[in-house]
């Protein structure tokens, strides 16, 4: 996409009464690699190219389209069909569009078309026959390499031009066993928002051991106990709870509209003062980094609860102006048929210096939840839901048995309040987070936390 | 473009065939009084599958401007793919059925979401009413040697999300309904009254309960659990009705069945992506998991021809019963009644089935609705909950395209609470 061509286009958006106006053009490439049955059982490819246009009126009403058709007669008829209602021939000028800040090729990458697919295949083999050595009469062993290069240009109205490139990796390895009619399943799940320098950092028999020992607790699990206790949440994907316990309640599309539970509390202790959030979309080489956001703003560190003060929100360009507040870099959209809104990119809680074995000595009876998976959350109500897929009963102050898995669920203003402990084992994880903008890759982070009381959604109830 | 690559395809003997989607989207958006966005979305793609030696690969893609560099791809792929089960390509024509795209009155639908604001006059709760419509159009081609093959779908859904609020305390309720001439007032009254009374929930003990799902809940968890039912998850021995099939596990009245053809408001599929003829299918019956659902990959690695599911299913549903919810509720004496589910994509797993589920309903006290309940988890596993239903409503309604189903009570289920 050339910045002639875009300027042409931005010209006849231009020439109407608009407040706003924004064209976002997109290339991707991706690739999925899956290994199964102890052979390469699939390839998928796909490769995506399109523009989305977005014209926010004097209103602040949001219009927009998004075509995969770039001939210039379909982008002249999608902006009059989206500016019909507005008025012709405001502006007579061009609109000027800046220079782009240059893509900063990043450093010790190996980009996906450097590594042979000859290559990624052989590590997928020496993975599945590894797992398979380690740990006997698995039922399947599935391992998925996936990889993603995406180059976008975005330009608007207020002069706007920017491009970037981003690039995904990751590995997800899932292990299935059968025994004694019960059936288990563990998950493991690499990323980076790098290239495959990624397979390097995968330490394959740690991996394995850990996944051994969860599968075989697995089989043995017992019905998880019921109704609210302490809960050990462990590090990296535990912090699952605060993405889905403020981390969306803090995005700027619910809290503009006074729909989220945090709308109106800035600067009030909203968490325990061992709270303090960042969300830092420039981590070098994260799952969630990207250079701008996509509406080409730098992305930045944002600090949004510090000490359990709430001291921002993720701002996008459309809400600031609703808000009157600055945007934070936070603008993020799956691909060009979604408009633009604020998500998270790499979210994490700062570690504190509280000791584990302290943690889980001071609980009679609780739950000690190993490995999450993911959850979702009502910001209006601030209602919600995480899953542990691996976990054990604390009785007495001591790990005892596994349990099957189980989902939690609190509210924002309660379970913020109640984190009683935070270590210093700080771990980041990937993961992939849905909402209005459709799915984008989030990192998320934590150090072990106790947390006094939330309610777990086991079978029984034995206190 | 598609004739060119067949033909270039077939100049290197390679076998292939196209899948066109062609999506027209419109969706509104509305909050209280006020539009908010409006979207519409054109977009053409294509699913290219080719049998290249022994093997099959496929690529995804939105432009066919350069067929030799898909072809290239194609064969780079082949050469590095092991999995040599090769799959028939579409042979049968199939009659199509032609729908014109309708066109979306914007004004009117703005009009009629609009409207609903005026509800706050009755409601000095009622904090924000959101209201939206979208409308879906879709071509879908498929082109090989031997056939062209075309169909249409459209279909439109309205959504409504209220918002009440009581002192710092809010409360909101979300419904979607695929009927076009819906009251929408009535269903935002429903919506409303259900945030209103969840405002002064409770929690409850855990327990074993006798529950009622409604048939929003059944259809939400059919849909979630949809894939254990298809070949390709149990020959990978990842379903939970691995080795089940024609095993006595589930109750009688899980009565499921498939029909693609069947006008449930969101049109039909008379033939699935690769091309194979759909039809009616029963998926269990007489308490037993009687019928797979094939693809064509899965289908040959059995031996068996494809049911027409490439797009996993298509108007599944749970044959209705005949006494309507409000029997079922008087019925159920004491009890907990279940009207939203949350999570399904975290709580639920497809491998051992297991259910671990944000729950709110009411309580049922004498046959009647007794107060509301939050905080409650729905813990158990989709073959011991549906081998404990009691009855099965008469209230079939879907949803969304893949599953509908009726409202069910079921016995003896754990719930967590908080006590």
């Amino acid at each position: 996409m050339t910045k002639d061509r875009l300027e042409k286009w931005m010209r006849w958006i231009y020439q109407k009464d608009i407040d706003f106006g924004e064209i976002f053009y997109e290339e991707r490439v991706s690739t999925r690699y899956l290994f199964m049955d102890e052979q390469l059982d699939k390839i998928d490819t796909e490769i995506i190219r399109g523009v989305g246009i977005r014209i926010v009126d004097h209103d602040l009403i949001t219009y927009y389209a998004s075509t995969n058709d770039l001939t210039d007669e379909n982008i002249k008829k999608t902006i009059t069909s989206l500016t019909s209602h507005c008025q012709e021939n405001v502006h007579q000028e061009s609109i000027i569009l800046q220079e782009a800040i240059p893509y900063k090729q990043p450093e010790g990458i190996i980009f996906h078309d450097q590594m042979k697919a000859i290559d990624k295949k052989k590590f997928l083999k020496q993975f599945d026959q590894r797992a398979r050595a380690m740990i006997s009469n698995l039922s399947q062993v599935t391992i998925k390499l996936n990889e993603e290069d995406q180059k976008i240009v975005v330009a608007n109205t207020k002069g706007v031009y920017q491009t970037d490139q981003r690039m995904n990796t990751s590995v997800t390895i899932s292990l299935n066993k059968e025994a004694n009619g019960q059936r288990a399943f563990c998950s493991r799940n690499f990323g980076n928002g790098a290239g495959y320098e990624l397979l390097e950092t995968v330490d394959q028999e740690k991996v394995l051991e850990e996944m051994k020992q969860a599968i075989e607790d697995q089989l043995v699990a017992q019905d998880c106990a019921g109704g609210k206790m302490p809960v050990i949440i462990g590090p990296g994907f535990g912090a699952v709870i605060f993405h889905e316990a403020c981390g969306h309640a803090m995005e700027a599309s619910s809290v503009a509209k006074k729909l989220s539970v945090l709308a109106g509390k800035l600067n009030q202790k909203i968490a325990s003062s061992k709270v303090t959030i960042i969300d830092d979309g420039t981590i070098d080489g994260a799952w969630g980094t990207t250079n701008f956001d996509d509406e080409g703003r730098a992305t930045q560190k944002n600090i949004l609860i510090e000490d359990g003060i709430l001291k921002n929100y993720l701002i996008d360009e459309i809400n600031g102006v609703k808000m009157k507040m600055t945007p934070t870099g936070s603008s993020r959209r799956q691909n060009y048929t979604y408009p633009p809104t604020s998500r998270m990119n790499n979210t994490y809680l700062k570690k504190g210096n509280d000791q584990i074995e302290d943690m889980i000595q001071s609980i009679p009876y609780g739950l000690y939840a190993k490995v999450m998976g993911g959850g979702s959350v009502n910001t209006a109500t601030g209602d919600f839901n995480f899953s542990v897929n691996e976990a054990y009963m604390i009785r007495d102050g001591k790990i005892q048995e596994s349990v099957k898995a189980a989902s939690l669920i609190g509210n924002t203003v309660e379970i913020l309040q109640n984190v009683e402990m935070v270590s210093d084992d700080l771990k980041l994880a990937c993961g992939t987070c849905g909402a209005e903008s459709g799915w984008v890759p989030v990192t998320i982070g934590q150090p072990t936390i106790k947390v006094s009381e939330i309610l777990v959604g086991g079978a029984k109830n034995d206190r | 473009m598609i004739d060119k690559l067949i033909a270039l395809a077939n100049a290197s003997k390679i076998d292939i065939q196209i899948t066109s989607y062609d999506h027209r989207d419109t969706t509104i958006q509305v909050k209280d009084d006020q539009l908010e966005t409006f979207n519409i979305s054109k977009r053409k793609h294509y699913l290219i599958v080719a049998k290249i030696g022994k093997k099959t690969v496929k690529l995804a893609t939105e432009n066919l401007e350069n067929p030799e560099e898909i072809l290239h791809l194609l064969q780079e792929q082949a050469h590095l793919l092991d999995n040599t089960t090769t799959i028939p390509f579409a042979k049968e024509e199939i009659l199509p059925i032609k729908e014109e795209e309708q066109t979306v009155d914007t004004e009117k639908v703005i009009h009629e979401l609009t409207s609903l604001n005026e509800l706050k006059k009755d409601f000095q709760e009622l904090l924000s009413i959101e209201g939206e419509y979208t409308h879906h159009y879709e071509k879908i081609a498929i082109d090989n040697s031997h056939v062209h093959l075309m169909d249409t779908n459209q279909y439109g859904v309205y959504g409504l999300s209220v918002t009440v609020q009581e002192e710092e305390h809010m409360e909101s309720c979300y419904t979607a309904v695929s009927d076009i001439d819906v009251d929408l007032k009535q269903l935002a009254l429903e919506q409303i009254h259900k945030a209103l009374d969840r405002l002064h929930f409770q929690s409850l003990a855990t327990n074993r309960y006798n529950v009622i799902l409604s048939n929003e809940c059944v259809a939400d968890l059919l849909t979630q659990f949809a894939p254990i039912f298809e070949a390709q998850l149990i020959q990978k021995r990842k379903s939970v009705l691995t080795g089940k099939l024609h095993e006595k596990i589930f109750s009688q009245a899980f009565h499921l069945v498939e029909d693609p053809l069947y006008n449930h408001g969101f049109g039909k599929r008379i033939f699935d992506d690769e091309g194979s003829k759909t039809f009616k299918k029963e998926i269990i019956k007489d308490k037993a998991f009687v019928q797979m659902l094939y693809d064509n990959e899965s289908a040959t690695n059995d031996q068996v021809q494809s049911t027409g599911n490439s797009y996993g299913v298509y108007g599944m549903y749970l044959e209705p019963g005949s006494s309507t919810l409000e029997e079922l509720i008087q019925d159920l004496k004491d009890g907990i009644y279940i009207d939203h589910l949350t999570g399904l994509h975290a709580g639920t797993n497809l491998n051992d089935g297991n259910i671990s589920l944000q729950a709110e309903g009411y309580y049922i006290k004498d046959g009647k609705k007794d107060h509301a309940l939050k905080m409650i988890i729905l813990s158990t596993n989709f073959i011991e909950l549906f081998s404990h239903i009691k009855e099965v409503a008469n209230d079939l309604r879907f949803d969304h395209a893949k599953c509908g189903a009726p409202s069910v009570s079921f016995t003896d289920i754990a719930i967590a609470g908080e006590e």
